[in-house]
C-alpha cells in the first residue's frame, strides 16, 4: 500500500489507468451440503439366486442383477431389471458361448446329463409339457372349445358350405341329366360318380388347369379315397379292385365321350380335328357376315360370337379384334389427297411417312 | 441341345443380317430365342419410325419423333454385343476351359434372351421361351433365385428351426415349388413357413423341383422327404419326428420337373414311394407343426420301403448317402377340418391336451 501511495511509484504508472481494483475473498469454512452423500442405501440383494446345477422350476429367478453382467442362455429369459428367470423346469448351468465370446451365460438344461450350450448342429432339446386331459366329457368340451373369433364365424361359414355344398350338388344334377342324353349306356351308380367326377373336373380347369392335369388330379385323389377305405377297412380288398378297375374303365369311356363347352356344359366329345373344322365353319360365317355394312352387321357379329359354345375367351377375344373392330392401318381413312399432316411436337406441318 | 460347331458355323454364315450368335443350327431356329414377334423386330433392328411397339394408340404413333441417332447407337451397341459373343463362341471350339460357363458369358448378354426371361413365367415356364436345357436361362434364373427366394427360404428354415431340428445344415442350390393340387380354393405357389389348413394338406402335395448345375438328367435321381419334427411323444416328454411322406428314385428334367398326381399316376413305376402319405392331423393344443420338405440329390437307387412313421431323417440321409440340395416348409395347426381328415384316413381320434403346459420334467 504504502509502495503503491508514494508519489514516485505514481509518477512511474503515470498513462495507466487501473480503474477500480474488485478484491475476491473465497469460502475457506465449509458452511453445509455433505449430510446426504453421507447416506448408503441398504443393499440390494444381488447375486445368483441358484447355484449350478441346481433344479428350478418355471419362472424361478436365477439371477438378480444391475445390468447385464450375465445374459440368458437356453431356457431361460431376462426381466426388465435384467433379473434371469427359468422358462423351463430344468437344472441351472453357468456357461459360456463360443458364438459370443465376450459373455457369460445363465442356462436351464432339461435333464441332470445335459450339459450347454447344446452343439450348434444337433437338434434343440425340447420339453413337450403339455399333458393330454384323460377325463373324456372334458377332453371333448375342450376340443369344442373355440376362440372367440372363431365362435363368431363358426355360424357364416357353415351357412356357406351348406350352400356351396348345394351348389355343387346341383351341377352334379345339370350333368347327370346331360350325361344321360350323351353316354345312354352309363348305369345309376355310374352316372352318379361320372357327374361327380365331371364336377370336380370342371372346378380344376375353372383354375387354369389344363383338361388332362385337371383329369388326373381328380382320378388319383378317387383312387387315393378307395385306398384309405380298403386301409381301415370300410369295404374288402375285392371291392377294392373292383372299384378301382371299374372306375378306371369308366373313366376312360367318359372322357373319350365327353367334352366341356365354353359355359362347362357337356357336350359330345370334339377331336381337335373336329373342333378345328367347327372353328372354320364359325370363321367362314363371321367372314360372310363382315360383307354386310353398318351397325346391324356388327351387332350380327358380336352376337354371333356370344352364341358360340365352342370358343375360348381367347379365342373369342381374337376373333372379335378380327371380325367385330378390326385393327385398321395408320392411313385408314384418310383421302389419298391427303399427304401432308400436323406434326404436334415439331409444329409444323410434314409429309405423311 | 445343339453342339457348339454348329452354333459357330451356322453364324458366320448368316452374320450379314442381323442375328445372333445361336447355339444352334439355323435351319429350325431354335424356339428358346424367339420373343413375340411385335417386340422381336424392335429388339433385332432398334425402334421403327412408328415408335417403340409399347406405343398402341395410332395418335401417339403419328406424334413420335424419334431422337437423332439412336438408331445409330442402337446397332453400335448391338454389333459390340454380338461381336463379344462370337468371340467366346470361338474361344469354346479352341480351348478346353469350363465350356457351360463360356456358352452363359455368351448368351447373356442377348437382348432377346433377357427380354424371353424378364417377360415370361420362371416358374411355369414355357420352353417355346425359357428353356432350362440352356444353361443361360438357368444362370438368369440362379440369379433371380438368389435375390430373393433363396434368402426368403433360408429365413424361414433358420427362424422356424427346421434346422438343425431336421438336418444339421444347408446350403439350398435346388429352387423347390409346392402346390396343393388337389385344392380348388388355395390355387397358388406356398411360401415357405405358410401356416395351411388341415383342409388344405389333405392330399399329397406337388412338389417342383427346378435342377440349376449341370447334371446327366437322365441318370440322376432325387429323394424327397417330408418330416414332422413336432410330434407329441407323451412318454418322454418331448417331441419326435416323423416321416409324413416320401419318394425315391425321382427323374427330373430340366423343363419337366413338377411331381404331380398326373406324373405319379402315369409312372411306369420307377418312383419308388418310400412310405404313403399321411396328411397333418395336428392335435388341439399343441404348438403348431412343422412339416419340412427336403429334396436329395441320390447316388444310387433306393428301393427299399419304410414300415415306420418314426423316423431319423439325419441317419436316413447318411446311409443313402444323400445330398440335400432343395427345401421347401409348411406349418399347421389344430384346426376344425382335422377331425375329417382323421375320418378319412382311418386314423384314431386326436388326443386333446390341456391348454396350460404342465411342469414335469423331462427325464
Amino acid at each position: 500500500m504504502s509502495f503503491l501511495s508514494s508519489t514516485r511509484a505514481l509518477g512511474l504508472f503515470k498513462g495507466l489507468s487501473l480503474g477500480p481494483v474488485i478484491q475476491v475473498r473465497t469460502a475457506t469454512k465449509k458452511v453445509a451440503g455433505s449430510k446426504t452423500s453421507m447416506k448408503d442405501s441398504a443393499g440390494r440383494r444381488l447375486g445368483a439366486k441358484a447355484a449350478e446345477n441346481e433344479p428350478v422350476k418355471t419362472g424361478q429367478i436365477l439371477m438378480r442383477q444391475r445390468g447385464t453382467r450375465f445374459y440368458p442362455g437356453e431356457n431361460a429369459s431376462i426381466g426388465k431389471d435384467h433379473t434371469i428367470y427359468a422358462t423351463e423346469p430344468g437344472y441351472v448351468r453357468f456357461y459360456l458361448d463360443p458364438f459370443h465370446p465376450n459373455r457369460k451365460f445363465i442356462g436351464v438344461a432339461l435333464s441332470p446329463e445335459l450339459r450347454l450350450p447344446t452343439p450348434h448342429f444337433e437338434p434343440r432339446v425340447r420339453r413337450l409339457g403339455y399333458v393330454p386331459i384323460e377325463d373324456e366329457a372334458k377332453a371333448s368340451f375342450e376340443e369344442q372349445n373355440l376362440k372367440r373369433k372363431d365362435h363368431l364365424l363358426r355360424p357364416t361359414i357353415l351357412k356357406e358350405l351348406q350352400e356351396r355344398a348345394a351348389k355343387r350338388q346341383a351341377i352334379v344334377e345339370q350333368y347327370k341329366e346331360q350325361l344321360k342324353t350323351i353316354v345312354p349306356e352309363l348305369s345309376d351308380n355310374e352316372l352318379s360318380i361320372a357327374a361327380e367326377r365331371l364336377s370336380n373336373v370342371k372346378n380344376h380347369l375353372k383354375n387354369g388347369v389344363t383338361l388332362p392335369d385337371a383329369q388326373a388330379t381328380v382320378t388319383s385323389i378317387h383312387l387315393q379315397d378307395l385306398k384309405l377305405q380298403n386301409k381301415k377297412g370300410a369295404i374288402s380288398p375285392e371291392e377294392y379292385e373292383t372299384s378301382n378297375s371299374n372306375y378306371l374303365s369308366l373313366i376312360k369311356k367318359v372322357d373319350s365321350s365327353v367334352s366341356f363347352d365354353n359355359k362347362y356344359q357337356l357336350t359330345k366329345f370334339l377331336t381337335p380335328e373336329a373342333r378345328q373344322g367347327k372353328l372354320d365353319e364359325l370363321e367362314a360365317q363371321l367372314q360372310s357376315l363382315t360383307e354386310g355394312k353398318g351397325k346391324d352387321s356388327k351387332k350380327q357379329l358380336s352376337k354371333v360370337l356370344d352364341m358360340s359354345t365352342l370358343i375360348t375367351p381367347a379365342e373369342k377375344k381374337l376373333l372379335h379384334a378380327k371380325y367385330v373392330k378390326p385393327l385398321l392401318p395408320l392411313n385408314h381413312g384418310l383421302a389419298k389427297s391427303v399427304t401432308k399432316r400436323w406434326n404436334y411436337e415439331k409444329k409444323r406441318v410434314e409429309p405423311l411417312a | 441341345m445343339a453342339t457348339v460347331a454348329e452354333s459357330t458355323s451356322s453364324v458366320s454364315a448368316k452374320s450379314a443380317d442381323k442375328t445372333w450368335a445361336k447355339p444352334s443350327n439355323l435351319e429350325n431356329e431354335p424356339r428358346a430365342f424367339k420373343a413375340p414377334s411385335k417386340y422381336r423386330s424392335s429388339l433385332l433392328n432398334g425402334v421403327s419410325k412408328e415408335g417403340p411397339p409399347s406405343l398402341s394408340s395410332k395418335k401417339f404413333k403419328l406424334r413420335y419423333n424419334s431422337p437423332s441417332g439412336l438408331q445409330d447407337a442402337f446397332d453400335v451397341s448391338y454389333a459390340y454385343l454380338r461381336d463379344k459373343s462370337q468371340e467366346l463362341y470361338n474361344k469354346i471350339e479352341s480351348s478346353n476351359e469350363n465350356k457351360t460357363q463360356l456358352e452363359i458369358e455368351a448368351q447373356i448378354n442377348n437382348p432377346e434372351v433377357r427380354f424371353n426371361f424378364a417377360y415370361n413365367d420362371k416358374l411355369e415356364n414355357d420352353p417355346q421361351y425359357i428353356d432350362y436345357e440352356q444353361p443361360v436361362y438357368r444362370e438368369l434364373l440362379k440369379q433371380d433365385w438368389e435375390s430373393k427366394d433363396q434368402m426368403l427360404l433360408m429365413q424361414r428354415l433358420e427362424q422356424l428351426h427346421a434346422i438343425p431340428d431336421t438336418l444339421p445344415t444347408f446350403e439350398p442350390k435346388v429352387p423347390v415349388s409346392l402346390k396343393f393340387l388337389n385344392h380348388t380354393t388355395v390355387n397358388r405357389w406356398i411360401e415357405p413357413g405358410t401356416v395351411l389348413s388341415s383342409n388344405v394338406t389333405a392330399y399329397p402335395p406337388s412338389i417342383k423341383i427346378q435342377e440349376l448345375e449341370q447334371v446327366d438328367t437322365k441318370t440322376q435321381l432325387y429323394t424327397v422327404l417330408i418330416v414332422n419334427p413336432d410330434v407329441a411323444d407323451i412318454a418322454n416328454n418331448t417331441y419326435k419326428t416323423q416321416i409324413s411322406w416320401g419318394l425315391s428314385n425321382v427323374k427330373l428334367e430340366y423343363n419337366d420337373n413338377f411331381i404331380t398326381p398326373r406324373r405319379l399316376l402315369e409312372d411306369d413305376g420307377s418312383i419308388n414311394e418310400l412310405i404313403d402319405y399321411l396328411p397333418p392331423v395336428p392335435e388341439k393344443n399343441l404348438p403348431t407343426q412343422r412339416f419340412v420338405v427336403w429334396v436329395f440329390r441320390q447316388p444310387a437307387p433306393i428301393n427299399v420301403k419304410l414300415t415306420e412313421r418314426d423316423f431319423n431323417i439325419r441317419e436316413f440321409v447318411k446311409v443313402n448317402s444323400l445330398n440335400a440340395v432343395g427345401a421347401h416348409m409348411w406349418r399347421s395347426t389344430w384346426d376344425l377340418n382335422v377331425s375329417k381328415v382323421r375320418e378319412l384316413y382311418g386314423l384314431p381320434k386326436g388326443t386333446v391336451f390341456h391348454k396350460v403346459r404342465g411342469e414335469k420334467r423331462m427325464k
